[in-house]
């Protein structure tokens, strides 16, 4: 039997207004997200992933050029922010108001999306402070986001993202900005609180080993298009496209500290409006032939498991 | 231990910030020796970032002594200190905030040219052409402004900075945190490839181990404001002995290994499918 998914992404281009010309930043993506299924979309500065994630909540500049579908099939609706969607972004200062208790801001999102009073509001903030393990829930709950260090606010957000229980929980890199010991902690919390709940997770993330963590499949994009997409495990022991290779021949060097040059991927990503006729990586790409500078690599596989690459010929 | 002096001795070094319940920075020792590269890693707010800040002078210690390249660099004031900072330079996290936004990025590497008077007015522009060359930047990029520049970009600029007074110690802050990872393996090779040249020591301040394995000989752990273990970095982080070493170790995320099969293959090959 085949699960309807949560969300489908069919074909989805964003073009943002920039100087001297728009920034295609996504070019045509194909995605699906089942109920429950966590997915990583892991790519460097410029791959589309956060432009994909804005899409999916809706959140995308009114100037902003869509084309292509967005559906939420097993939600039958467009989704509400806040309540079928929750929203974790990297730096926990950017969704926590300064001025506002930490209870009062995670009251309100049960107050606005499952009509709470307010004090049973605040005494669900407690409890789920808690759950996001806050220590000494009750006596902190009437605090300002600022006497709570950067790991227990990215907590107090991750509380506000799950308080309406929503079905889905996108995540911009929620650990990028933190150390690596306090980063452990979150992705152990985020990982806990999406089985318990049965939320499917979508997590933003440059970071491989972060998708490995927490993910059952991980996406890479590359220049507004997605590259190679699989079961998590095998993606990482068994890389198909030449940049997810490169990719985690870096990590895998800074994990094993051997010494020597890190192979680093010569050049840069294309800049906007530059991107090659063919693939996109073909000039930085150590297998690259005449065919990979003129064609767009077509997508081989389906739609949970494939690659773009000319070199991925069975 | 015998040998030739370090290049950068601390000792004893406190700071305790006023109204603090505990120092920042409690007896720190630690010494660099000329062209060592040496790691100091520990979680936020271990108190590495104001041991940084000490050793640059940007705050006074309460106790303890540094000396660099022989000095007393607590002692030293006015002309003295400013020649003897050539020697010491800075790059750090986030080269925006280093960078003056309204100045052309070649104006900014010629600074320290002018500043320490190391090359004459005439010879300028080729000497910053020199430097953008030497880490990897076309010269042409001189004449653009931060914000034009990809953050990649930018931290060769804030390193070509640095290299222009002829620096023998380099205070890496978290030089490559906010960098993409191939990017992160570029600026990497980079400061390996001129560090051998140049003869270069640096003291690398990370939270990333990967960055300290792949860019440190030895490492020092702090953790509340001290140093809690030290030794060769493949070792410690091998087999660490202190609690904050173990927690940072333990916190590490890691691969699963590639697939043998891939060990060895060059070109990719589609999965094998079981279904």
């Amino acid at each position: 039997m085949r699960l309807v998914p949560l969300l489908e992404l069919r074909g989805l281009s964003v073009s943002l207004p920039a100087e001297p010309a728009p920034v295609r930043a996504l070019r045509g993506l194909d995605l699906e997200l089942l109920p429950g299924e966590r997915l990583a979309l892991v790519g460097e500065s410029g791959s589309g992933k956060s432009t994909a994630l804005l899409a999916i909540a809706g959140l995308l500049p009114d100037e902003a050029e869509i084309t292509g579908g967005r559906r939420f099939p097993a939600l039958g609706r467009e989704p509400t922010p806040g309540r079928d969607l929750g929203l974790v972004l990297q730096d926990p200062f950017a969704s926590l108001d300064p001025v506002l208790s930490v209870g009062e801001q995670i009251g309100e999102v049960l107050v606005a999306h499952r009509g709470a009073r307010w004090a049973e509001a605040r005494r669900a903030a407690v409890v789920l402070l808690g759950r996001v393990g806050i220590a000494e829930p009750e006596a902190r709950v009437d605090d300002p986001p600022h006497r709570f260090s950067g790991g227990q606010r990215q907590r107090i957000a991750i509380a506000m993202a799950i308080a309406a229980g929503p079905r889905l929980l996108l995540a911009d890199e929620p650990t990028s900005a933190l150390d690596t010991v306090v980063q452990a902690q979150i992705l152990d919390l985020l990982d806990g609180l999406v089985r318990e709940q049965g939320t499917a997770l979508l997590l933003v993330t440059h970071d491989l080993a972060v998708a490995g963590r927490i993910a059952d499949r991980i996406a890479v994009l590359y220049a507004g298009r997605l590259v190679e997409c699989g079961p998590a495990a095998l993606l990482l022991r068994h890389p198909r496209h030449p940049y997810t290779r490169a990719l985690l021949a870096i990590a895998r060097a800074l994990e094993a500290g051997t010494g020597g040059p890190l192979a680093a991927i010569p050049g840069t990503p294309p800049e906007p409006g530059a991107e090659p006729p063919g693939c996109s990586f073909a000039p930085r790409c150590p297998l690259a032939f005449a065919r990979c500078a003129e064609e767009p690599p077509a997508w081989r596989g389906h739609a949970r498991d494939g690659v773009a690459c000319h070199r991925a010929d069975r | 231990m015998s040998g030739p002096a370090p290049l950068l001795e601390v000792e004893g070094l406190t700071k305790r910030w006023p109204g603090a319940t505990a120092p920042a920075v409690t007896e720190v020792s630690l010494a660099v020796a000329s062209g060592e590269r040496v790691a100091l890693v520990g979680a936020s707010g271990s108190g590495k970032t104001t041991l940084a800040r000490l050793i640059l002078r940007l705050v006074e210690p309460d106790r303890g002594s540094i000396r660099f390249a022989g000095r007393d660099l607590l002692a030293l004031r006015g002309e003295a200190l400013r020649r003897i900072r050539a020697e010491l330079q800075l790059v750090f996290q986030d080269p925006l905030a280093a960078l003056d936004p309204r100045r052309r990025v070649g104006a900014q590497v010629a600074d320290p040219l002018r500043a320490h008077r190391l090359v004459p007015r005439s010879g300028r522009t080729a000497a910053v052409a020199a430097l953008f060359e030497r880490v990897g930047l076309d010269p042409a990029l001189a004449r653009r402004y931060p914000h034009e520049l990809s953050g990649g970009q930018r931290q060769r600029v804030a390193i070509a900075r640095a290299l222009a007074s002829r620096p023998r110690l380099l205070l890496l802050d978290e030089p490559v945190a906010q960098l993409d990872v191939s990017v992160k393996a570029q600026i990497l090779d980079l400061l390996e490839r001129l560090r051998r040249e140049d003869g270069l020591a640096w003291l690398l301040i990370t939270h990333d181990l990967g960055v300290a394995r792949a860019a440190s000989d030895r490492i020092l752990v702090m953790a509340e404001g001290r140093i809690v273990e030290e030794g060769p970095t493949a070792a410690v982080l091998a087999a660490p002995r202190a609690p904050a070493t173990r927690a940072l170790v333990a916190a590490e995320l890691r691969l699963p290994p590639l697939d043998p099969r891939d060990l060895s293959a060059t070109a990719p090959s589609a999965n094998p499918r079981t279904t």
